[in-house]
This record gives structure tokens, sequence and C-alpha cells, in this order.
């Protein structure tokens, strides 16, 4: 399942923000800021809108800070505790 | 009324609230006496008649009292973004001058990075350690001379997004905003049962002219900081909110959520401005919440153009409505001469509430305000019923949900990188509603894109940083240096 949802999660994120890479490359660790992912909160709430209707999970906007969009990993742990 | 003073002296016996935020209520009588209370301080401050005082807070009390108390003593109220970066603070205060800044704890320290000598004039009235208790704090006895204060009094510097690479300086007397509390509530027809949620910046244009038009009708003001689904829910639902003005992002956000339709029963009017609303953004909300969105119109320079309040909202749902009361509405073609009935053309608006020019710009204000008209760059129409549909614009910005992003000034900063031989910006449509930024970027050596937008990021509000960044080898240009944006995309 683990494995299943972070592909999930990233090509939610890779398609939402035209990423031209592989889901593959997607490299965990590097600060979303790179990949230029949780930029602002206009492009923030697109994402968590994203992520609930293909995951059909809910999230409060209030509870996904810088921390939790630094990488993949921190957004990964967030959302696989929500669910 | 020729003042603000005036009209909340008039309602000081309310005992109901005033302004409700996430840690507080006063009602109309607080408001009364807290404004006295402030003005006099600033006033004990050396604070006097056309003196600048930027207000760098968001939307919360103490912002409302410290707007209404330099409305009081005189002073010009600058409000600056607070979500703003360190370049863009420096050019609003460095623009306005201000002899005082209001601001809250945490936001000082941003402040302070910008310009460490901006420490002498900052005071913090929100937080831990303020400097300033207002809500203790005892009328200082320094008699106001609201008489002084003539109608057509600097009151407010708001600042328009150019296409230039530098915001225009907008200045509205106490007259343009009392005509547009009065104009505005009058055409709604507002009255002090209603209750209003702010969740846009009540420093902004139009949060502002919703928010001067409620308290000039003596109603409820919620004030909220930043738009969150779970909050903005529960505060609808608990208060019973009858107005919330959103812009068409929000309302796309809210159809998609998970929410019971029946936390939002108690509202009667939901306005949508900043941005063009969508078929799609109106049907997907008003089939989820039974409540059809409204069009409104207006520009930092002339407040509130027009609303859509027509009884018939599904055949005219794509129209900004009719002008509000005192606003006069023209179509004007390409030759100058007046448009007839469904043709295209400019619209150019005439209204008590409107700036006579931008400060300081004879040409751009040359360019904009002629023959008392005020040409606002966006193209369309009004129908045989009056109303006003727009369908284009002959400014060169892009519109980031509701938020005007001038790609100059992002393609200057782009430009400032070391690594960056040039750059163009433009807005690409995105999903249904709204625009997001693209850049283009010539190199001189090798760059990532995660550097441009660290880079980025330290400059310029969020919003305006690209979402999409495409490295390329040119970019296509006139033969006078002109970039051709209608190239790219």
């Amino acid at each position: 399942m683990s494995e299943e949802l972070k592909l999930k999660i990233k090509e939610i994120i890779i398609n939402k923000f035209q990423l031209e890479i592989k889901t593959a490359q997607f490299d965990e660790s590097k600060p979303f800021i790179e990949y230029g992912v949780g930029l602002d909160s206009v492009a923030n709430l697109e994402l968590i809108l994203e992520i609930e209707k293909e995951l059909k999970i809910n999230i409060d906007e209030a509870e996904i800070g810088s921390e939790i969009l630094f990488n993949f990993k921190s957004l990964y742990n967030f959302i696989n505790k929500s669910i | 009324m020729n003042n603000f003073y005036e009209i909340i002296e008039k309602n000081q016996k309310l005992e109901k609230p005033a302004l409700v935020d996430d840690l507080q209520s006063i009602s109309y009588k607080d408001l009364f006496v807290l404004c006295n209370n402030l003005s006099s301080y600033l006033a004990s401050k050396k604070i006097r008649k056309a003196d600048r005082i930027a207000i760098f807070l968001p939307n919360s009390i103490e912002f409302a009292l410290s707007f209404f108390s330099c409305l009081n003593i005189g002073a010009i109220a600058v409000p600056i973004n607070p979500k703003f970066k360190k370049n863009e603070i420096q050019y609003y205060i460095n623009d306005s001058n201000p002899k005082l800044i209001i601001t809250s704890d945490t936001l000082r320290t941003i402040l302070l990075e910008t310009n460490n000598k901006l420490e002498k004039k900052i005071i913090s009235l929100k937080g831990e350690e303020v400097d300033l208790d207002i809500f203790n704090h005892k009328y200082l006895g320094d008699k106001l001379n609201i008489n002084s204060i003539n109608e057509n009094d600097k009151a407010i510097y708001l600042y328009s997004t150019g296409s230039t690479g530098i915001p225009k300086r907008v200045t509205r007397t106490h007259k343009n905003l009392i005509s547009l509390a009065n104009n505005h509530s009058e055409t709604v027809g507002l009255d002090k049962s209603e209750k209003i949620l702010f969740t846009l910046p009540i420093s902004h244009t139009y949060a502002l002219g919703n928010f001067i038009a409620a308290i000039k009708s003596a109603m409820t003001c919620y004030l909220q900081g930043d738009f969150n689904r779970k909050k903005v829910t529960q505060i609808i639902e608990k208060e019973k909110i009858t107005i919330y003005p959103c812009v068409p992002f929000i309302l796309d956000v809210l159809a998609q959520s998970n929410i019971d339709p029946k936390s939002f029963k108690s509202l009667k009017l939901l306005i949508s401005a900043g941005a063009p609303l969508s078929k799609e953004v109106f049907d997907k909300f008003s089939e989820k919440f039974g409540i059809h969105p409204r069009q409104l119109y207006g520009s930092s320079e002339t407040g509130v153009i027009s609303i859509n309040l027509e009884k018939d909202i599904t055949s005219t749902l794509g129209s900004v409505g009719k002008p509000v009361k005192g606003v006069t509405v023209k179509i004007i073609k390409e030759d100058g001469k007046d448009a007839n009935t469904n043709e295209q053309g400019e619209i150019i608006v005439k209204s008590e509430t409107m700036t006579t020019g931008y400060d300081n710009l004879p040409e751009e204000t040359k360019e904009v305000f002629k023959n008392g008209f005020y040409y606002t760059g966006d193209l369309g129409y009004v129908d045989k019923n009056g109303l006003i549909y727009i369908n284009g614009r002959k400014k060169l910005i892009i519109n980031i949900s509701g938020n005007k992003v001038d790609p100059t000034e992002v393609e200057n900063i782009l430009s400032s990188h070391p690594k960056v031989k040039e750059a163009a910006v433009i807005g690409i449509s995105h999903q249904s509603s709204h625009e997001s930024i693209k850049a283009f970027i010539v190199c001189n050596e090798k760059t990532e894109k995660g550097e441009i937008i660290v880079y980025l990021k330290n400059k310029i509000a969020d919003y305006k940083i690209p979402n999409i960044i495409e490295f390329v080898e040119n970019i296509p240009k006139s033969p006078t240096g002109k970039i051709l944006r209608n190239k790219l995309g």
C-alpha cells in the first residue's frame, strides 16, 4: 500500500506542477521549493484538493504548514497518517 | 456625514458586536472608545494631518482600529500587505515615507530585516509584547480636531498594479471613501442586521469597499487573516453569516470540498470579484449550496463600480451587473466614440468615489484619466438592459486568483539573477477560473529551476513566483525589442 500511495502522490504532484520528470526520478528528500511545489497558498490549496479527490480523504489546510510541505517525505508521512 | 469619525460616533451607543476576530469581539460602543484612545495616542506621538501611517497587519481588530484612527486624526493610512517580501515592503515604505508603522510582534521582525532603521517608527499593537496595549489604553486627553478634516483631504494610499514594473500610488480622499460606503450600502441594501465575513484582506480595495460599507451600515464584521475551509464553514454556520465577499478561486475550492451545504444556509449574498467568474464555477457552487454568487466589479482607482443583483441571475451570470449608485459607466470604441448597445469597447468610469490620478506619475495619469473618466483598460460591452459584461483587458496583467501580478516586475527580478540573461513572463489559463504564471528564461550558464525559485522567494510575494519555468534559447521580440508574448506559451 505505501509504495502504491507514494506513486499516486508523486503522480498528483507531477501533473499538478507540470514537472518534467518521471515518478521514478522524484527525489523524495529534495526540498519541494526546488521543484516549484508549495510556493503559495493558492497552489497549496489546489494540491490539497487534488489529493483529497484522488485519495478520498479530508485534510485541514491549517495543518499543512511549511514543515509538511518541505519535501515529499514529510508530505507523504502526513498523508499516510491521515488515511 | 463627512468622515468616518462621525459615522463611528453616531453608532457609539450600539452594544452589538462591530468587529469579531479570532481573539476577541468589540461592540460599536467599544469601537468608538478604542478609536478615540488610539487616535489620541497617535496625536500624542506628534502625528499630524497628512502624515502617513503604514499599517502592516493582517485582517484583525487592530487593523480596523488603526485604519479608523488614522482617518480620525487626518493622517493618511497606508495599508501594506503582510504577505509582501523585503523588496516589496521596501518599495512601499520608501514611496509612502510613513512617520509611523503599526504592526504586530511577528511582523516587526520582517520589517526590521528589511531595514533596521525603521525601529524608531514601529509600534506593535498585536502579539505577546505589544508597545501599546490598545484594549487597556486610557484616553490620553489629546483633543481631536475633527473639524479640521476636509472632505477633500487625503485619507488612504492604495497601490494599483501597473504594467511597468512599479505599482502606482492611488490616493483616495475622505469624500471618496464616504461616497463609496454610502453608494455601495445603498445599492446593495445593507442594514445592521447583516453579518459579513472577511477572509480577503481589508487592506485591498475590494474588501475595503465592502468593509467600510458594512461599518457605515452598523453591521457585524467577522475578520479572518486567511481563508481556511474548516474555519470559514464553522463561522458561517455558527454565526449565521449573511454576506461573504469571495474571489472565484474560493468559490471553486468550497464547491469542490466536502462541506455540508446546510452550513451555508444563512448566506444571502455571496459576492465574487477580483477575477472573472466562470459558468462552470458558478454552476458548481450554485448546485451544491443553493445560492448564486453575484459578480462585483471594481478597481483600486475607483472602488466599487458595479454589482450584479439581477433577479434572473442564471441568464445574466456572466455580467458584473449595473453601476452602483453614483457611478457612470460608458463603453468607448477605439476611435474614441461611444459604443452602441452590445458593442465592444473599453470600459470607462466616472464616480465621486474615484481618484483623480496617480501620484507623481503625470504621464500615466494623462493616459487613463481623461475628461473626468477613468479608462479601466478592461474591454467589454453593455447590453440592452444596462448590464455590463467584461470579456478582455488591454493591460498586461496576470490575475492570480484575484491578486494582480505585473509581469514586468517579475521579469525585472528574474533578470537580476546573476545567471539569467533575460526573461519573459506570461499568464497561462489554469483550471476553470484563474491563471498561473509561466516564466521563459535565457541563462548565461546551466541553472536549476530550484535556484531561480529560491532567489525569487526572498524577493517577491509567493503568489508572484512562476509555477512553471521553461529554459529557452531566446525570447521572441519585435524589431523594437518588445517581448512578443503571444509567441510564448
